[in-house]
């Protein structure tokens, strides 16, 4: 096989594979089933980024991270918080170190965060949808 | 006994109840040279690495579902790293929208004076030394914070008031600088992309250099004892405004602030200053371009050019009026100064809680070329 044959193979299965990896990441948002907030992008945005400490509809809100270097929360970094993981990272340094804000408690991936919503009524976090089932409300971003 | 031992029991457990200490900490690796036989920014033609490093920690625990207590301890690269603590303060969630924080912090006149410190936070070295290097940084007093949002819109303001009084070094010799009254509301709203930013402080200022005594008290002998005391920083009252735009994208930013300073009726001149920088990320590399401008204009000039030559009496053998005004003048000149700045720099993210920079910066003295000056610094900023 020619060398610029075998180069085109390779990148045509990484692209493949990065389209099917961009098609399955479809971020999800979960909240306990009892959370009756209403809950948007911009409130997401809000809670993730410490300058709402409540729900809609007044209840204390917990938001739940994923890890640094997860694919959900790069997905959640760049399309929910428009903001890479680095500028995310400076953005909570800058709160921390004024006392002003305590970055999201981080799991280490969806599962996790289920498990966590399932047993706290304020907590909000991120996962892919193929990770959700009956023991979280999702509320899929428009 | 048993009410005793309830206490104790109380005692032993209640700590733990609200035992959540948070420790942070950051710290600045930085070293610079400048080219031969120059110096800036504490820089010489030798590395150093101790005018911008620093090691920090910061420790903050909640007292209460509202009360916190915060407080810094940095040590100083050019304090041999003695350790201290700049920052002490507990703030009271009085509601959702109103902060009240009291005891020593940051005074809010910039940008970035919350963070000025944490390398980690911006892209530069350091923030442009025209506008932030002054020589007071931390106040004691009370600060109430007010942030609400309309629409896409967030708003904070904030009213600072309190004091601050520090031993500062000029020419060798140590000085009180005493800063009182001090008040400062400052106004910040934001919008996706877009922050605005105003401030305006007052206060009142006492500088007493034992440097200026000799010709104050020469001022004073020869019948100008009005424009010695005018000369004299004594609880002059003083001005601070400042103005800021940040637009911020997530491919690139541009961002500025300009800020002015005057002290009336004192020997200290009128300051402006200003930058502007921008920058571009490009995945883990951030470039970036920052011009600055820092002028300096020495007040009062036109009352001792006033002092009239005719009517004073000499000053003895070897001295007149002539050279008294001339020495006026020196003094009050001496404080002229007109420099721009140039910085081209570049920061990489090298983990997410690690970033490496690299920055030159060149500057020019508009009145003394032979403060003309190349400095080159490097550093690695991080926050754990």
């Amino acid at each position: 096989m020619h060398i610029t044959t075998i180069l085109k193979n390779i990148s045509a299965t990484l692209i493949g594979c990065f389209l099917t990896v961009s098609a399955m990441a479809e971020l999800i948002i979960v909240v306990h089933p009892s959370n009756d907030a209403t809950i948007d992008m911009k409130s997401t945005q809000r809670i993730f980024l410490g300058k709402a400490k409540k729900f809609s509809n007044s209840k204390e809100a917990i938001p739940i991270n994923q890890v640094e270097g997860s694919p959900t929360r790069d997905t959640f970094d760049t399309t929910v918080l428009n903001r890479s993981s680095n500028q995310v990272s400076a953005y909570w340094s800058k709160l921390v170190f004024t006392g002003k804000g305590i970055p999201p408690k981080e799991v280490d991936n969806d599962a996790a965060v289920i498990a966590l919503i399932a047993n706290n009524q304020n907590a909000i976090g991120y996962v892919d949808s193929s990770a959700v089932n009956d023991t979280v409300k999702a509320i899929p971003l428009k | 006994m048993k009410k005793l031992i309830s206490i104790a029991l109380l005692t032993a457990v209640a700590p733990s109840v609200n035992a959540q200490v948070r420790i942070n900490g950051f710290a600045n690796l930085v070293g610079g040279i400048t080219s031969s036989d120059d110096t800036l920014y504490d820089y010489n033609d030798t590395v150093d690495f101790s005018p911008d490093s620093l090691f920090a920690v910061q420790v903050s625990g909640d007292v209460d579902d509202s009360i916190s207590a915060t407080g810094q301890i940095v040590a100083y690269g050019e304090d041999d790293y003695d350790a201290r603590f700049v920052w002490a303060y507990m703030t009271y969630e009085a509601t959702d929208n109103i902060q009240v924080s009291a005891g020593r912090f940051r005074m809010p006149l910039f940008t970035y004076s919350a963070t000025l410190d944490v390398g980690y936070s911006y892209h530069w070295i350091t923030p442009p030394e025209s506008v932030y290097d002054v020589i007071f940084n931390n106040m004691d007093g009370f600060r109430f914070s007010y942030n609400t949002y309309a629409g896409d819109w967030e708003y904070e303001a904030q009213l600072t008031a309190g004091e601050l009084d520090i031993e500062s070094d000029l020419g060798g010799l140590s000085t009180n600088f005493e800063i009182e009254n001090l008040t400062i509301v400052s106004l910040r709203a934001q919008r996706d992309w877009l922050t605005l930013r105003a401030v305006y402080g007052r206060a009142k200022s006492t500088f007493l250099f034992d440097g200026f005594e000799p010709l104050f008290g020469l001022l004073t002998s020869t019948g100008n004892a009005e424009l010695a005391e005018n000369l004299r920083t004594r609880e002059d009252s003083g001005t601070f405004i400042g103005g800021g735009i940040d637009v911020d994208l997530s491919n690139w930013f541009l961002s500025g602030e300009y800020t002015y300073i005057k002290t009336d009726d004192s020997i200290f001149p009128e300051t402006n200053s200003f930058y502007v920088t921008t920058g571009v990320r490009l995945g883990k590399f951030t470039p970036h371009i920052t011009f600055e401008d820092f002028e300096d204009e020495p007040e009062i000039l036109s009352a001792v050019n006033d002092i009239p030559l005719g009517t004073l009496v000499p000053l003895g053998p070897g001295g007149t009026n002539v050279e008294l005004r001339a020495a006026t003048l020196t003094t009050l000149g001496s404080f002229a100064d007109e420099r721009t700045a140039l910085s081209v720099g570049v920061r990489y993210d090298w983990r997410n809680n690690i970033a490496l920079k690299l920055q030159y910066t060149k500057q020019d003295d508009d009145l003394n070329d032979a403060n003309d000056a190349n400095l080159v610094r490097f550093a690695i900023n991080y926050i754990f």
